[in-house]
């Protein structure tokens, strides 16, 4: 059982292999090279969250960056009370909120339609045949959708968090979020019916 | 295909779609997030003359940096007290040790090795383990290394 005296170093290691956990702690010691696993590892899907959350690239870029400027922060009080990729996103999800505002207060919002209002070939056919693909088609669907019904289906369909979870990285209950839930799914797949 | 097989198919893309953004990103997001404060507290070191103050981040870096070198241990947290005047009044590690692994010998190998790396960092030349208060606090074991 004995492992060679030589150390622990993620030097030559798979890094696949190092749960969250062991990096987070690892991190919370100031182990940059643990922190940058947990970077590469959960990195991907927090901008792609913020990305469609914000929709403008200036504000994902400052939003990761903070988010993970965050947990450097504070990964020596990370108590693993959830798991690190939840707490990541209730960062992520936190700064998205605070540029969400900090918007509100210097532009107009755009009004949520209502699902029986939508013009259902504002998406057209044509047009998404010509120049856009199915990826670009749930972008602008998903651009339509209020925050918080946009958010929890990001977080359930795509990153595969529990409705638990999204509880959690929301500040809401479960019973929002499956009603959010709910009215995404109508509005993304009436969408869809436009999309060929 | 129908519209609700048309939303899981663009589910899945997206799950599996790395933004362009984030590639150009990621070597700054971590430059940029490691110069971010930690709030800490000051430890009085020694120096010949002077005064010397270390943050406590820093001890506790050194001392987790020390015992990677451990085997069959794995740290779990470290934390500083001080007394009011900044000194260094007790050094707690918290570990989990590989299962089957002898608990003493390895928790006296944790402490001589801790208090060694408190004394470099902070100035002091005098015996460190007599000086400085180490505890020891085993608080798991597993069978399982990558959890080390």
């Amino acid at each position: 059982m004995r492992r060679e005296a030589a150390g622990r170093t993620l030097l030559g290691m798979d890094t696949d292999e190092i749960p969250d956990e062991v990096l987070a702690r690892r991190a919370a010691l100031l182990d940059r090279a643990a922190f940058r696993v947990i970077v590469d590892r959960h990195g991907p899907s927090l901008y792609r969250y913020a990305r469609r959350m914000l929709d403008d690239p200036q504000d994902t870029e400052d939003c990761v960056q903070e988010a993970f400027a965050a947990a450097w922060t504070s990964l020596p009080q990370f108590a693993g009370r959830s798991s690190l990729r939840t707490w990541l996103f209730a960062i992520t999800a936190h700064k998205v909120r605070s540029l969400q505002r900090r918007r509100a207060r210097t532009a107009l919002p755009l009004p949520f339609v209502p699902v029986e209002e939508v013009d259902r070939h504002a998406i057209d056919p044509e047009r998404s045949a010509e120049g856009t693909d199915l990826l670009d088609a749930l972008n602008a669907a998903l651009r339509e959708l209020p925050p918080g019904p946009r958010s929890t289906w990001l977080l359930r369909e795509v990153e595969g968090l529990s409705y638990d979870q999204i509880a959690e990285v929301s500040g809401t209950t479960t019973s929002t979020v499956r009603g959010q839930l709910h009215r995404a799914r109508g509005h993304l797949i009436q969408r869809m019916e436009a999309w060929r | 295909m129908n519209a609700e097989q048309r939303l899981t198919q663009a589910a899945r893309t997206l799950r599996e779609h790395t933004d362009s953004g984030w590639v150009a990103l990621r070597d700054d997001v971590v430059a940029v997030a490691v110069r971010a404060f930690r709030p800490s507290a000051p430890v009085r070191g020694s120096l010949p003359g002077a005064e010397l103050f270390v943050a406590s981040t820093v001890v506790v870096a050194r001392v987790g940096a020390t015992l990677a070198a451990v085997p069959d241990v794995g740290v779990l947290r470290i934390t500083c007290t001080t007394t009011a005047d900044d000194d260094l009044d007790r050094l707690t590690v918290e570990v989990i040790a590989l299962y089957g692994t002898p608990l003493v010998p390895l928790a006296d190998e944790v402490r001589r090795l801790a208090a060694a790396a408190v004394a470099e960092t902070l100035g002091l030349t005098d015996p460190p383990v007599d000086r400085i208060r180490v505890d020891v606090s085993v608080q798991d074991v597993t069978p399982d290394p990558r959890l080390l």
